[in-house]
Order: C-alpha cells, then sequence, then structure tokens
C-alpha cells in the first residue's frame, strides 16, 4: 500500500520551475526523507503532496486518492508541521488545542496537553509570543495529537535545541516508524535521519536524482582510493580528485569484482559512506 | 457548515477584546454633552456623535477586517495552517467571513444602539429616519468588508497581474456607464435604478462567492490566489454586465404601438409628430420617435424631447439635441431626420429653428450663436448675454434673431433686456430693456414680433423696446399666451373656478369663458381659422371660437397637442385643417380635426 504517490510532478512559479517532473512512491510505514540543499524545491513539493498547490503537471496522491480534490478529507489522517511557524500569532497554546479538537476525529487532548507541558510552554501564551523552537513544539504537538496515519515534517528541526531536536529524531519519529505510521520529512539534519529513514530522495534544481532505499544507497556507495589514475576505475564515480600520487573516487554502483580486479592492479582501500557524504557527492556541486 | 462555525468561532473569541472597547466607545456620545457649546442639545449631540462614531468605525472595522481575514494570513504565509486541516476552503471563507461581517456589525450596534435608545426622537431627526440609517449603514459595513478583501488581495499579492486588474475594472466602470447611459438619457430612473440595484446585488454576491473559488483554487499562495480570485471575478462581473446590458438593450428597443405615450408634439403644418412614451415592460424609460401621421412610419430620436427639439413650419424639418458618439455626456449634436449635422454645442445649450428650418440658434450660456442647418456653417455669433439668466428666443425674420433675457425672480423686480440679432450683419444690440417681475417663460410675443405679453406683470408691451402699451387687470394668472395678431388670452382663477379670458391688442376685454369643476386649464395653441386650442383638466381638449367665446369643440379623454421644448416664445399657430396628435386615456395615440365633432380616430394599431 502507498501512503504518498507522485507522478511526474511539476511546479512553477511564473517561468521558474521549482520542481521538474518528479515521480516517488511512500510505502505505507516508510520513513522518508527528502533531502536537498536550500531551494531545491523541496517545501514545493510538500506543499504540492498536501494539496495546498497545484502542480503545473502530474499528479499527487495521498493514500490512493488525489490530494488536491480531496485535501479536506484528507488531512484528517494527516498530521502536518510545516516549514514555518503558520498558526494565527495572536492565538493562545490552549485555544489552538480547542480548535483542532473540533477539526479532528482522533483528536487526543491528553497527548497534546502532555508535549506542551513537557517543553514547559504555557498554555495562556499566544502563538506569536513563542520562541520559533517552541512553535515548532507546539506545531508538532498538534500533528501528533491527530492520530494521524502520515506525518509530514518539513525541516521540522529549524529552530529546536539540541534536546528537541534529539527528541524529535529519536522519540517522535522512531515512535512513529515503530507504530507503522509513515514519515515524510525534509531535513538538513543528515546526520540524525541517517539513522531512522529507510528511504531517501534527494532534489537538485527541482529533479529528483536520487529516490531508494537508504540499504541500497549504502550499498551503491563507497569512496575508493587507489594508485593509479581515474580512468583505470572501472565504476561510475560521481567525483573524483586526485589523492597523493593516486586518485579519491566516490562510486555510485560500487561493484565487487570490480574493485577486486581494481585491487590486483594497483593498491586499492575501501570505506563506506555516510548519508551526508553521499548527499554531497549527489547535490553538493556548485550551481552555475 | 460546522465546520465554518468552529473557524468563526475561532475568529471572534480572539477579537472579542473589539466588544469591550466598543462598549467604552459608546459612552463617547454621552460624555460628548459635558462640552461646553453642547449644553442644551444633549440629545442632537448624542444622536449626532453616536451616529457618526458607530458608522466610522463600524465602516473601519468591516474595511480592517475585510481586508486582513484572509489577506494577511496569505500574505504573511499563514493559510497553511487551514489547509493542512480538514477544512474545506469554502469553510475557510464563510467561517472567517461570517466572523469578520459578525465583529463588524456588533461594533456598530455595540456603539449605535444605547445613543439611538436614549435619544431616539433627536436619532430619528438627525438620521432622517429609525431604521433606515442602520440598515445603510449596516449594508455599507457588509459591502466594504467584501470589497476590501477584493482590494487588499489584488494589491497585497503584488503580482503583475494588478496591471490586468486595473484593466478591467476600467472596462467594467465603461460597461457600467454605457448601460447606465441610455437610461440616463431617456430619463428612465426607476429602470435605472432597478437596473444599478440588480447589477450591485450580483456584483456584491459575485465579491462574496469569488473568495471561494480564490481559496479553493490559489489556497495557500497569495500570488495563485489573486490568479484565482481574477479568474472568477472578472467573468463573473463581466457574465452580469452582460445580462444587465442585454435587458437593458432589451427594454429599450420598443415601438411605437408599444409604448403609453406620454407628450405628442407637432408642427404648425404638415404630418409629422414626435411622440414620447414609455412601454410597460421599460418601467419609466421614455422612447421618442417622430412618426409621420399620414403614412404611420416612423423613426427614432435618440432623446426625450425635452433635451431640445424644434419643428419647421411646414414640419419638414425637425431638429434635435443628442450626446455626441458612445461615450461622451458632455456635449451635444444637433440631429435632422436625415442624420447628425455635425454641429456640437455644450449639454446646456438651448435652440431655436427658423420658421423655414433653414437655421438654427444656439444659446449657451453668453453665447448665442446661428447655424446654417444643412451645411452646419457658423452664420453669426455673439457673446455678451448674461449666463445666469433666462433666454427666449425666435426668428424675428430668417435674418435677426431676437432675444429675452430675464432673471426668474418670483419677488424681486429685475430687468427683462430685448437684444437682437443681426445675422448678416453679425452684430447684436440691445433694443428694449423694462423691470419686471418673472415668472417661467414669462414672456410670449405675437407672430409678427411687434408686440409681447408679460405674464407676471400682465403687460402688454412693444415686443423690441419692451414700453408698455397697456396693462391687463387679471391676477391668479397661470397660463397666458399673446395670440398671433397681438391679441392675449390667459387663464386667471375666480373664487377657484379657472377663467378664459381674452384681450384685444391693447387689452380691452372681450370674452371670459368659466370651467367650472375643473383644475386647471392651460393654453395648447391657437388655430389659423380663430380658434384657441386648451387643455381642461389635463384630460379633455376644448376648441374655443375666439370671435364668440363659445366652447366650439370638446373632446374627453384626450390630450394633445402639446407645447414644443424650445425657448421660442411665440404661441403656436397651426392650419385651420390641420390633423392633431393626441393621446387617449390609455395612453394610446389618436388624430381628431377642428370640424366642430367631438370625435377622434387612432393613429396606429397596438400589437
Amino acid at each position: 500500500m502507498t501512503a504518498i504517490a507522485v507522478e511526474d510532478v511539476s511546479v512553477r512559479y511564473g517561468r521558474r520551475t521549482a520542481v521538474d517532473g518528479v515521480t516517488l512512491n511512500v510505502p505505507t510505514g516508510a520513513v522518508y526523507a527528502l533531502l536537498g540543499r536550500n531551494g531545491a524545491g523541496k517545501s514545493s513539493l510538500v506543499r504540492a503532496l498536501l494539496g495546498q498547490l497545484q502542480p503545473k503537471r502530474g499528479k499527487a496522491a495521498l493514500f490512493g486518492e488525489d490530494v488536491w480534490r480531496h485535501r479536506a478529507r484528507l488531512m484528517q489522517r494527516v498530521g502536518v508541521v510545516a516549514e514555518e511557524a503558520d498558526a494565527p500569532p495572536e492565538m493562545r497554546v490552549r485555544d489552538l488545542g480547542w480548535f483542532a479538537s473540533k477539526l479532528y476525529a482522533n483528536w487526543g487532548q491528553g497527548s497534546f496537553d502532555q508535549r506542551i507541558a513537557r517543553f514547559g510552554i504555557a498554555r495562556a501564551a499566544r502563538f506569536g509570543e513563542l520562541s520559533k523552537g517552541q512553535k515548532k513544539q507546539v506545531a508538532l504537538a498538534l500533528a501528533l495529537a491527530t492520530a494521524p496515519e502520515l506525518l509530514v515534517l518539513d525541516d521540522p528541526t529549524l529552530g529546536l535545541d539540541v534536546v528537541a531536536r534529539k527528541s524529535l529524531f529519536e522519540e517522535v519519529i522512531a515512535d512513529m516508524a515503530d507504530r507503522g505510521i509513515t514519515v515524510f520529512i525534509t531535513t538538513h539534519d543528515l546526520g540524525a535521519i541517517e539513522s531512522i529513514a529507510d528511504h531517501v530522495g534527494v532534489l537538485k534544481d527541482g529533479k529528483l536524482v536520487l529516490d531508494e532505499p537508504l540499504e541500497t544507497l549504502r550499498g551503491r556507495f563507497r569512496r575508493i582510493r587507489f594508485a593509479g589514475p581515474a580512468s583505470e576505475l572501472a565504476m561510475n564515480a560521481a567525483s573524483t580528485r586526485a589523492w597523493g600520487s593516486g586518485t579519491e573516487a566516490i562510486v555510485t554502483n560500487f561493484d565487487e569484482d570490480a574493485f577486486e580486479t581494481l585491487r590486483a592492479r594497483s593498491a586499492a582501500e575501501i570505506s563506506t559512506l555516510t548519508l551526508e557524504e553521499i548527499f554531497v557527492a549527489v547535490a553538493g556541486e556548485e550551481r552555475a | 457548515m460546522k465546520t465554518s462555525m468552529i473557524i468563526a468561532a475561532r475568529e471572534v473569541r480572539e477579537k472579542a477584546r473589539l466588544f469591550v472597547i466598543c462598549a467604552g466607545l459608546s459612552l463617547v456620545p454621552f460624555a460628548a454633552t459635558l462640552l461646553p457649546g453642547a449644553r442644551g442639545q444633549s440629545a442632537d449631540v448624542i444622536a449626532i456623535v453616536g451616529g457618526f462614531l458607530s458608522a466610522i468605525l463600524g465602516l473601519g472595522i468591516a474595511v480592517t477586517f475585510g481586508a486582513s481575514t484572509i489577506v494577511r494570513d496569505l500574505a504573511e504565509r499563514r493559510m497553511s495552517f487551514y489547509f493542512t486541516r480538514p477544512v474545506s476552503a469554502p469553510a475557510i471563507w464563510i467561517g472567517k467571513a461570517a466572523a469578520g461581517l459578525f465583529i463588524s456589525l456588533a461594533c456598530f450596534a455595540i456603539i449605535a444602539t444605547p445613543s439611538a435608545l436614549a435619544a431616539r426622537k433627536a436619532w430619528a431627526t438627525q438620521w432622517l429616519g429609525d431604521i433606515e440609517p442602520l440598515s445603510v449603514a449596516a449594508l455599507a459595513i457588509v459591502v466594504l468588508f467584501f470589497l476590501s478583501h477584493t482590494m487588499s488581495t489584488i494589491i497585497r499579492s503584488r503580482s503583475p497581474l494588478l496591471a490586468l486588474d486595473f484593466l478591467f475594472a476600467i472596462a467594467a466602470v465603461a460597461a457600467l456607464y454605457l448601460i447606465a447611459r441610455p437610461m440616463l438619457i431617456g430619463a428612465a430612473t426607476d429602470l435605472a435604478r432597478i437596473v444599478l440595484t440588480a447589477i450591485g446585488i450580483a456584483v456584491v454576491l459575485v465579491l462574496a462567492i469569488a473568495p471561494v473559488w480564490q481559496l479553493a483554487n490559489g489556497r495557500s499562495d497569495i500570488r495563485r490566489s489573486h490568479a484565482a480570485l481574477m479568474r472568477f471575478l472578472w467573468p463573473s462581473i463581466a457574465i452580469v454586465l452582460l445580462i444587465a446590458g442585454g435587458i437593458v438593450a432589451w427594454v429599450i428597443q420598443v415601438s411605437p404601438a408599444d409604448i403609453v405615450v406620454r407628450y405628442v408634439g407637432q408642427p404648425p403644418r404638415g404630418t409629422a409628430a414626435i411622440v414620447t412614451g414609455r412601454a410597460p415592460r421599460a418601467v419609466d424609460y421614455h422612447a421618442t420617435f417622430v412618426i409621420d401621421r399620414a403614412s404611420g412610419a416612423s423613426k427614432r430620436m435618440g432623446t426625450p424631447p425635452w433635451w431640445g427639439a424644434h419643428f419647421s413650419d411646414d414640419g419638414r424639418v425637425l431638429v434635435w439635441l443628442q450626446p455626441v458618439g458612445t461615450f461622451s455626456l458632455q456635449g451635444v449634436e444637433l440631429h435632422t431626420l436625415n442624420g447628425a449635422t455635425g454641429i456640437v454645442i455644450p449639454l446646456s445649450s438651448s435652440i431655436v429653428l427658423s420658421g423655414d428650418g433653414a437655421r438654427v440658434a444656439i444659446t449657451n450660456g453668453k453665447l448665442l450663436a446661428v447655424h446654417e442647418l444643412a451645411t452646419g456653417k457658423l452664420l453669426a455669433s455673439a457673446a455678451g448675454l448674461d449666463s445666469r439668466a433666462r433666454h427666449q428666443v425666435f426668428f424675428l425674420t430668417p435674418d435677426v434673431v431676437r432675444v429675452f433675457e430675464y432673471q426668474q425672480q418670483l419677488r424681486t423686480p429685475t430687468p427683462l433686456r430685448i437684444f437682437e440679432l443681426d445675422i448678416r450683419a453679425r452684430s447684436i444690440r440691445k433694443t428694449g430693456e423694462r423691470m419686471l417681475v418673472t415668472t417661467r417663460q414669462a414672456v410670449s410675443v405675437s407672430g409678427d414680433g411687434a408686440r409681447m405679453f408679460v405674464r407676471g406683470a400682465n403687460v402688454i408691451a412693444d415686443g423690441r423696446t419692451g414700453q408698455t402699451i397697456a396693462e391687463i387687470a387679471a391676477s391668479d394668472v397661470s397660463s397666458s399666451a399673446m395670440l398671433f395678431d397681438g391679441s392675449v388670452a390667459l387663464v386667471s382663477y375666480g373664487r377657484g373656478v379657472p377663467h378664459l379670458r381674452t384681450y384685444d391688442r391693447d387689452g380691452a376685454p372681450r370674452h371670459d369663458v368659466a370651467f367650472p369643476n375643473v383644475r386647471s386649464v392651460w393654453i395648447a395653441g391657437e388655430i389659423e381659422n380663430g380658434k384657441l386650442i386648451l387643455t381642461v383638466h389635463g384630460r379633455t381638449m376644448c376648441v374655443v371660437d375666439l370671435a364668440s367665446g363659445s366652447i366650439e369643440q370638446r373632446l374627453e379623454n384626450v390630450r394633445g397637442p402639446m407645447p414644443h421644448w424650445s425657448t421660442d416664445p411665440r404661441l403656436i399657430r397651426y392650419a385651420a385643417d390641420q390633423e392633431f396628435v393626441a393621446v387617449d386615456k390609455n395612453g394610446k395615440l389618436i388624430v381628431w380635426k377642428n370640424e366642430g365633432r367631438a370625435s377622434a380616430r387612432p393613429l396606429l394599431s397596438s400589437r
């Protein structure tokens, strides 16, 4: 069962293309991390798959239903933390809870109150008076209290302190994943998401240049250092550079046999890559 | 609906403080009575201050809320708060709009009610009614709320589409003007009120519904929101205006047989007549035609005759004023049965045609000009008339135009000045002056222009110099005319009964004809065979034989002919064998003749 299905979606702002022909599928229960540099089109894609923005081309579906047409109904099953705090600034935290409680069938007032209390946020405080991190916490509390089947987090750690950030990844998202709730997250915190995500997508200049399970990704990418010139490498390289008198390459289709052949010919060593290193290799070059 | 109410309740809860502030402000009118100048007029002060304060604040809050309730969230990228909830676009708009309107109206009521109750009488006096001003203010609050939302979306999106909005707005205003223009020209105030009210209601409905489309299709992005609003707003307004324009075009397309005639006028000779009336479907729109009573043929005139219309003596030439082009209401152009003459003059001008129909004299402000009608050529002109005065003008001869200039003063004597414009010499000179207390159209002149009768002063005077020839002892004169030969006929009231009294050229009484049980008698024209045509009680035509002073012919439920809409001071003198176009009690055209019979025949058969 697919929780999110994005099919050939393009989003444009005037003449500028923010998202260009993206197709991706997120299975139910997966934790999907959408990565990309600033301006790569992550938030535009999130808005399109939440039915807030009509794609110029293509279609986005949640739980098999067109999200543009059935947004209101589908949002009953989706918890969202937007990139920017979007609750009305004059609203008090308790009123936000009251408001959401009237809209969601599965609203958990206890869950909301507990989370607000845990982060020391006054229920009588106005949303506009809260710090950036507190606003994120309130937004997260609202999203989680709806008992969502899908949690969409658009850069949720922006403004969070280290403790809150750790809590988000280790407790919240991990807990969601354990409970089989689909999580779709965009983040720059690659170190933290690496241990939780099971699918990764990378957007570069609006195009989805990478979309696969994290394990497959880790298996494909290797750093290889060898004594010979780059031409001796019989694998695809995302990047190569001089390493002493030899070459250092990040390969995107690591092949055990090819590596053994290389090692037989010249001194070669191999190491795995972190998600951050893979991301830099894929999306790291400066834009023209 | 439940979701809308939740959103509305949220908004109202958030703004509840406003109600407390307004309750405090409702005391301001009472505090104002303590000001030094307000003592002794407490009720008036409470009513005036309360009315102003509530209206200004109510409207101000409506504008502020209309401009911010959705658009501020869009501009500050907060609409995603609603769009990530299980809330439909209509529910968001209905909830937010309901809250905005409720708060605006409640604030208005909170401020207005105490002062309206405390000074109820003064409130009704100062604001011309009890409920009406409150209703108008409430309506204005609703309209301003929706309008300010639209304006705010357009302006705050900072989209290049703003230029298109501006163009569409201009086009809409132009279309509205084009719809209203024929109604204004046709004196259709009721029709215009109905059509413009319907357009207003439709536009307010469009403004109220458009944001649903805006949010459903533009959602949380302000520029897309603006574009979505435009896509609904302008086509809807275009449809409203097209429908209104179509209805107006249909309503004003009537034939002479459709109309209930209210005015008929005709020349001394010939078979032409001007007919103005209202078709039942056209409410109060006046359609005007020139008809030929002999053939039944008709031609539509662009304006009713009171814009200015005049026949030549033989009825072959008719000149009338009609607005220039499609847009302008500034200038008018002289038209004849052959089409536009190219002579364009200011709207406030008056025209008089020469007896032969070759020349037309135009007065406007200080100017008097004479044009040749066939070519439009300016033959002569003169400045120096008093622009504040009334002018009665006629062609004494084809080459001489005489002007009577006087102020319309009912109590204070003012000068009556007489001028003559010599067209050949292209010069104007004052030929006479006298003081008088005037009334409207005070002067009537004999056929040769040698004598005039001045109503109000009731004197027969020299038509050129204004010197008194004879005085007539008559009071309470309602209608008067100097006849072709210089004798005088007037209608005066004795013991509430109108009498037609006639006098000879020197003012000696000749006949006195009483019209008992009648409220009014008007002199409508003269017939060459020594007869006078009277309109009695507004619905009976009488022909009086001037020689014997007896009523010779009486036609019940007939009106017409009627006076011309020109400034010619001479009574129309119809040919002895002229057939008169008139109106029966049903507003249908009939024809009668002075032949001693009390009968008339229909002119056009109804559809």
